[in-house]
């Protein structure tokens, strides 16, 4: 069960990150390109700890710790960013 | 770490389970990304259920590698997505806020 299990789970992130970076690409303002930035990057992290359950080792756990500081430092930097210069 | 051997059959369902919420939630996420009309509403269907989702999917990730020392580093991002997310979410929204040029006519804000 467990193997089926983590290919749907791969197949439902792929289909998520493919729509983000769709969206990435659409979307007509910076802010918007940012929301779907940080999603994308959330979608990672649960990549992440997926690997973890299909390998059963916590190689790859640092980079999700790594990820979730890079999301939220990159996030905040662009908002002042957007608050500063506008949109 | 339980060096490959098999879980048992109610907590592999419970991983399962987790994994696959997890993932559902992640996936509404990028479609209600598609879906809303304008940056605060997209923020809105962005930010909660991703958050949800991966905590859904780092407390599989503990049960599945079943050690402390796995549990310390999980709980660690998981602790780290729920102060940053709507850390991050609320800049955003102050930003998009300030020029209102962004926000759709029948967005309306409490």
């Amino acid at each position: 069960m467990m193997p089926s299990v983590i290919a749907l789970g791969a197949l439902g992130l792929t289909v998520a990150a493919a729509l983000c970076i769709l969206h990435i690409v659409k979307a007509r303002s910076f802010a918007d390109r940012l929301v779907a930035t940080d999603l994308l990057l959330t979608i990672i992290v649960t990549g992440f700890a997926l690997s973890a359950i299909a390998t059963r080792t916590t190689t790859l756990l640092p980079l999700a710790v790594v990820t979730a500081l890079i999301g939220f430092v990159g996030t905040t930097t662009a908002a002042k960013f957007i608050e500063t210069r506008g949109m | 770490m339980m060096d490959g051997d098999a879980l048992h059959p109610a907590l592999a369902v419970l991983i399962g389970f987790l994994v696959l919420s997890g993932v559902g939630l992640n996936v509404s996420a990028a479609v209600g990304l598609h879906r809303f009309p304008d940056v605060l509403t997209r923020m809105h269907a962005a930010s909660k259920p991703s958050m949800l989702g991966v905590v859904c999917a780092l407390i599989a990730a503990a049960l599945a590698l079943g050690g402390i020392d796995a549990a310390m580093k999980l709980a660690l991002v998981a602790g780290l997505q729920l102060v940053t997310t709507p850390t991050g979410s609320h800049m955003v929204g102050r930003a998009v806020w300030k020029d209102r040029s962004e926000v759709h006519p029948d967005t309306e804000v409490y």
